[in-house]
């Protein structure tokens, strides 16, 4: 079992935050988070993971609510890190089932 | 650019690890009781649940690490830093105080120092008592001019 924690720094306050949990070639887990740095530390935006082995992408208001789920393909970091690179802080506003 | 620094755990770190975890949430149970009442209001929960899991498996290896795909992130490193990072990644468990008597620095220019490698992400500070002691977060830094 490899477990690998990887932060991206995209600007000095907006990162990924990954976990990708692997068991040989399989992934068992991943999670992606984009996190923008607020008065209140670290805040969720927007959260890609496959828990449950259910992969969706989650939207997070500026208090950390849920404000919006949807079923979604499955990623790699790197896509996520493309998409994140592209449109930052646009993506709450945006709909990411299309991405 | 990218800017990569990696630590892969040990065996001890990934006990103590594990350890945190239990002094954090009681149990593995525990804590899947509350991921089951909250996930998706605290994610954090489900990866620190899916992490301490695997680490309780057999030959688990963790390894963390920071990129950068900026080079924004040379301004925070000095030839001091670099220093201080090389001490604590060589010593380990050493006090601001100990790492600064060590180096025949000041303190308050060696704790400055260490803040400014926290917010980079290379070290991290973990409590002991009323000590703040800080923890190299990378054990190799490399620099890929081609991507």
């Amino acid at each position: 079992m490899n477990i690998r924690r990887v932060r991206i720094w995209m600007h000095r306050d907006e990162v990924i935050d990954a976990v990708e949990i692997t068991e040989g070639k399989r992934m068992r887990y991943y999670s992606y988070t984009y996190r923008t740095r607020g008065k209140n530390g670290w805040e969720n935006q927007v959260r890609w993971d496959n828990f449950e082995g259910q992969p969706h992408v989650d939207k997070y208001d500026s208090n950390g609510a849920l404000i919006e789920q949807k079923t979604v393909q499955e990623k790699s970091l790197e896509e996520i890190s493309k998409i994140v690179a592209i449109f930052r802080r646009n993506l709450v506003a945006m709909n990411l089932e299309e991405l | 650019m990218r800017i990569e620094s990696v630590i892969t755990y040990t065996p001890e770190e990934n006990e103590r690890i594990i350890e945190q975890f239990r002094k954090k949430y009681g149990s593995l149970t525990a804590l899947q009781q509350k991921i089951a009442m909250r996930k998706c209001t605290a994610p954090e929960m489900v990866d620190d649940y899916m992490v301490w899991k695997s680490l309780e498996k057999k030959g688990a290896s963790l390894t963390e690490s920071h990129i950068w795909k900026s080079a924004e992130v040379m301004n925070g490193i000095t030839a001091r830093r670099m220093e201080l990072l090389e001490h604590i990644h060589r010593k380990g468990d050493e006090s601001v105080m100990a790492i600064s008597t060590a180096l025949k620095r000041n303190y308050k220019n060696v704790y400055d120092d260490l803040l400014a490698l926290e917010k980079i992400g290379m070290i991290s500070f973990r409590t002991s008592g009323r000590k703040k002691i800080p923890v190299a977060r990378a054990s190799r830094i490399s620099i890929m001019l081609d991507e």
